[in-house]
């Protein structure tokens, strides 16, 4: 375990603090993550602008850790922008405290749909060789975590992404 | 990514001022604190926005800047040893209808990193995170 987790799982005990802690992550990471895709795509604001029909300061406004009126149909124009998908749900604060661990440009790149391998046909076959198990890893959006163990009818009820679809497919549903 | 070390500017008589002034915050404000310098020590410049600076006149000194019902404004610059790997938090700050919490925050913050320019071995010392003990809960 990281000094960083360590810390904050001794942190989070008080109430005010973890919540405070939550938002200003939030807010950090939305910000942050907006940039980086937007690099990924080696776009400009302006072209961002365009691609979400928004205007440029507004990118610009967005593009700042200290934003928080965040609203999700603006999300979704740029997940749109994008393509990729947009996943809002509550979690739990070990999560949070693993996320703002591995915090980094890396764990907040994703690619488009055009260059996902998982529908590209590629990857597909790998998934159908990997034996079947009662047990599943579940990764989260931002990066693994590992010890999450899940069963397979927990995963019917999670969200639909596309990871929980390779899953499902993984043992057959 | 090799991570930023932090340090805290320590004044003539040993005492941590930036640590002084941590010990003072609510448990919301420390911890919109703890985790921006989290964010400073994983990669400060990924994040937008969350190096302010430098001002006209100030070109060392930087701001992180931290929003809430109390603005925290604290004060830092690189190095000094290391200008590549290392931030001295200098100042703390506040800041209330547009103007700082004190006034002269800025050239306060500016004489502290002079001091710790001219003596980096008896100016700094690493940083202390101050983590609040949870409330004791009488049953």
């Amino acid at each position: 375990m990281s000094e960083l987790v360590k810390n904050l799982k001794q942190e989070f005990a008080d109430k005010d603090y973890r919540h405070s802690y939550a938002e200003s992550f939030l807010n950090s990471v939305i910000a942050t993550q907006i940039k980086v895709l937007r690099e990924m795509r080696k776009w400009r604001q302006s072209d961002l602008a365009r691609e979400a029909e928004m205007k440029q300061s507004v990118i610009s406004r967005l593009e700042n850790i200290n934003y928080s009126s965040w609203s999700i149909k603006s999300l979704q124009k740029l997940a749109q922008a994008f393509d990729v998908v947009l996943t809002v749900r509550f979690e739990r604060f070990k999560n949070l405290a693993l996320d703002a661990d591995r915090f980094g440009r890396k764990a907040l790149e994703v690619v488009e749909f055009s260059k996902d391998q998982f529908f590209s046909g590629v990857q597909e076959a790998e998934i159908l060789q990997t034996p079947a198990s009662p047990e599943l890893f579940l990764s989260t959006p931002a990066g693994s975590t590992k010890e999450e163990m899940v069963t397979p009818v927990e995963l019917l009820v999670g969200a639909h992404t596309a990871k929980t679809q390779q899953f499902q497919l993984t043992v057959g549903y | 990514m090799t991570a930023w070390i932090l340090f805290d500017y320590v004044d003539e008589d040993g005492r941590n001022v930036f640590k002084d002034w941590t010990l003072r915050l609510q448990a919301k404000e420390l911890a919109k604190l703890n985790q921006k310098l989290d964010m400073l020590i994983k990669n400060p410049e990924l994040p937008p926005g969350l190096l302010v600076g430098p001002l006209k006149g100030y070109p060392q000194l930087r701001i992180l800047k931290i929003k809430g019902d109390v603005q925290l404004r604290p004060f830092l610059c690189k190095g000094s040893a290391d200008k590549d790997h290392e931030f001295t938090l200098l100042f703390g700050a506040l800041e209330k209808d547009w103007k700082y919490i004190p006034p002269n925050a800025w050239d306060l913050a500016e004489a502290n990193r002079v001091n710790l320019e001219r003596n980096p071995q008896e100016r700094r010392r690493p940083h202390e995170r101050i983590s609040k003990k949870p409330k004791t809960r009488i049953c």
